[in-house]
């Protein structure tokens, strides 16, 4: 018998509130910010910041570790790769090749997602069930596999593997504002809109957009971290951005072999990518409670 | 609920249609074949002839017909590598991506339920931080690294655990963990979250106040109604894990569907890439469909939305 059970129930519940991930990540946008912070100004000034040339190859000094063990060069905090390359210099340089390709893969596939869900949402009728249906089949083939065709296919390359973030990504867009777009038209301001003579661009950009503007504002952060995987993955096979270029999955995928003898060769790429990733997601996460009036006063 | 199922049903039939075509399409924009398979001085009748053999000289639409009619027989093409039905040459590999597969969904049930369910039972506590670290770790980390950290602690620093290959026991867990840490992420955050919802209800008061034992409670009362989303997480998991594995089998060199379409992609083997890829996008499809009408028939909301 447990006399005591329901305040032990009301005790949880408040405590709950207090630990529960919303309200934790709440308040760290100051971590998430951080680390993002630090990767943009390393992608934005990396010729200013990297020590060395990234692609300064020098075999004699190859595999070298990181400053703080024997054997170390100085000069190379972070130890060398097999080709005597500096591995933070290519890490600067690497955040730069991740942040254009996730941020343009996600900018064309947001723009191109959300304006065939508008329009998707808005008109009804064929042509939403046409692209719906497109919508549809996009998801039902794994996004890696066809990530993977389409790089093959195409032939790897920074461009190459914008256009196959994007459209890896669309439908996710599309389907997310066409059901925002559903719930925003049928609201007395749109008719208003009408009735005063607006014509449908205007209606769909000026009216709606910024009503459904919150929720795309989240899922691009969300998928940001997940498009920077992306790319990693598809250099890490080889298909996607070509080597001399340094990227992070190209790093990892040279470290790959040498796990045994030069740890630091693959452990510092995937770092950097992890916290990325982490910071992107932690980013989003506090921007979809902070976005939500409805969980705002959790 | 049969309206449903069978507009459910044409829109999977589609899906393997349009994927068919995606494919189809794509592999024949790549490279000429015959710049790789014959000896580098062959003259152009040589060229000629080879893609005439493959069929390669007829006009799209007519290869992707004959492609169509063949596939409907269950034939893929010939590998031009092995020289072996490509079809064969998947299915010999799907053994493997299921043993793999089966055992990271093993994982994931056995780890990732306990530890959401413990760490919404006790908000706050330290078993919750590392819940909570788990499912945003699991979620940030790309599983290549995660391949690359396991061989390194595991194999060359420990030497417990074979580095890569099929075998006994001991050459599964690598790999499973790696392929099931997206998964054990997310389905540590949703039982998590499930949990939390749930234990907060009345019934759960109700059941304390009837003097049930906590263990009880919690395992019974409260996680049965948390699973519902859990199982169809990790329904879609599924289908995605048999999908999905080309990472984490190029990574530890399994012997699966993965390994192979990504060794066919880079021999440009036409037949072997066209055959793996349509027959992971079957399953893929065929995983969601059930997953679908599982819930729908779980769920009376669906069915009649």
């Amino acid at each position: 018998m447990r006399p005591i059970s329901l305040p032990r129930g009301e005790r949880r519940a408040t405590g709950q509130l207090r630990g529960g991930l919303q309200v934790t990540w709440r308040r760290l946008p100051l971590v998430s910010g951080t680390i993002l912070l630090f990767v943009l100004v390393a992608g934005i000034f990396a010729p200013l910041l990297a020590p060395h040339d990234p692609g300064a190859i020098n075999i004699a000094q190859g595999e070298r570790p990181p400053a703080w063990m024997e054997g170390a060069l100085p000069g190379h905090i972070l130890g060398t790769d097999q080709m005597g390359r500096d591995i933070l210099s290519r890490l600067i340089w690497g955040a730069r090749v991740s942040l254009i390709v996730g941020f343009s893969g996600i900018a064309i596939a947001g723009i191109v997602g959300s304006l065939l869900g508008l329009v998707s949402g808005y008109y009804g009728g064929w042509v939403d069930h046409v692209i719906m249906r497109v919508v549809d089949i996009q998801m039902s083939v794994p996004a890696i596999l066809l990530a993977l065709l389409l790089a093959a296919v195409l032939g790897g390359g920074l461009y190459i593997i914008i256009v196959v973030i994007a459209v890896v990504y669309w439908a996710f867009y599309a389907r997310i504002v066409r059901g925002e777009t559903l719930s925003v038209k049928a609201r007395d301001f749109v008719a208003l809109a009408k009735v005063a003579g607006c014509g449908t661009p205007r209606i769909l950009l000026r009216h709606i957009l910024p009503n459904v503007g919150n929720t795309i504002v989240v899922v691009v952060t969300l998928q940001l971290g997940s498009a920077i995987i992306l790319e990693a993955a598809l250099s890490f096979l080889g298909l996607g951005v070509q080597p001399p270029t340094a990227a992070w999955g190209l790093m990892l995928a040279d470290g790959r072999t040498l796990l045994g003898v030069a740890w630091w060769i693959a452990t510092w790429p995937g770092l950097a990518i992890m916290l990325t990733v982490l910071g992107a997601n932690m980013l989003g996460e506090w921007l979809r409670v902070a976005l939500d009036p409805k969980q705002r006063q959790v | 609920m049969r309206r449903y199922l069978i507009l459910r049903i044409l829109q999977a039939i589609l899906a393997i249609f349009a994927v068919s075509f995606i494919v189809f399409v794509t592999t024949r924009l790549s490279g000429d074949v015959t710049i790789l398979m014959l000896p580098f001085d062959a003259t152009e009748e040589n060229r000629l002839q080879f893609r005439q053999e493959l069929g390669l000289d007829k006009p799209l639409y007519i290869q992707y017909g004959i492609f169509l009619i063949h596939a409907a027989r269950g034939d893929l093409g010939e590998s031009h590598r092995w020289r072996k039905p490509a079809m064969k040459l998947i299915l010999d590999r799907m053994p493997a991506t299921i043993q793999l597969a089966s055992v990271s969904v093993l994982f994931t049930v056995v780890f990732a339920i306990p530890i959401g369910v413990i760490s919404a039972v006790r908000p706050g506590s330290w078993m919750d931080t590392i819940g909570k670290t788990f499912a945003l770790l699991g979620q940030s980390m790309p599983n290549f690294w995660v391949g690359l950290l396991l061989i390194l602690i595991f194999a060359v620093r420990l030497d417990l655990l074979p580095p890569a290959g099929r075998g006994g026991w001991q050459h599964l867990v690598l790999p499973a963990i790696t392929l099931g840490s997206g998964a054990m992420a997310a389905v540590t955050r949703l039982t998590r979250s499930g949990m939390l919802d749930v234990m907060d209800s009345e019934f759960i008061k109700m059941a304390r106040i009837k003097g049930i034992p906590e263990h009880l409670v919690i395992w019974k009362h409260g996680l049965k109604n948390a699973a519902i989303p859990v199982v169809t997480v990790l329904g879609l998991q599924i289908a995605g894990l048999l999908g999905g594995s080309v990472i984490a089998e190029t990574i530890f060199s399994w012997p699966g569907v993965g390994k192979q379409i990504v060794d066919a992609i880079y021999a440009r083997d036409y037949a072997v890439v066209q055959a793996g890829v349509l027959l992971t996008s079957i399953i893929h499809v065929g995983a969601n469909l059930g997953v679908d009408v599982l819930y729908a028939y779980i769920d009376p909301r669906i069915r009649y939305a």
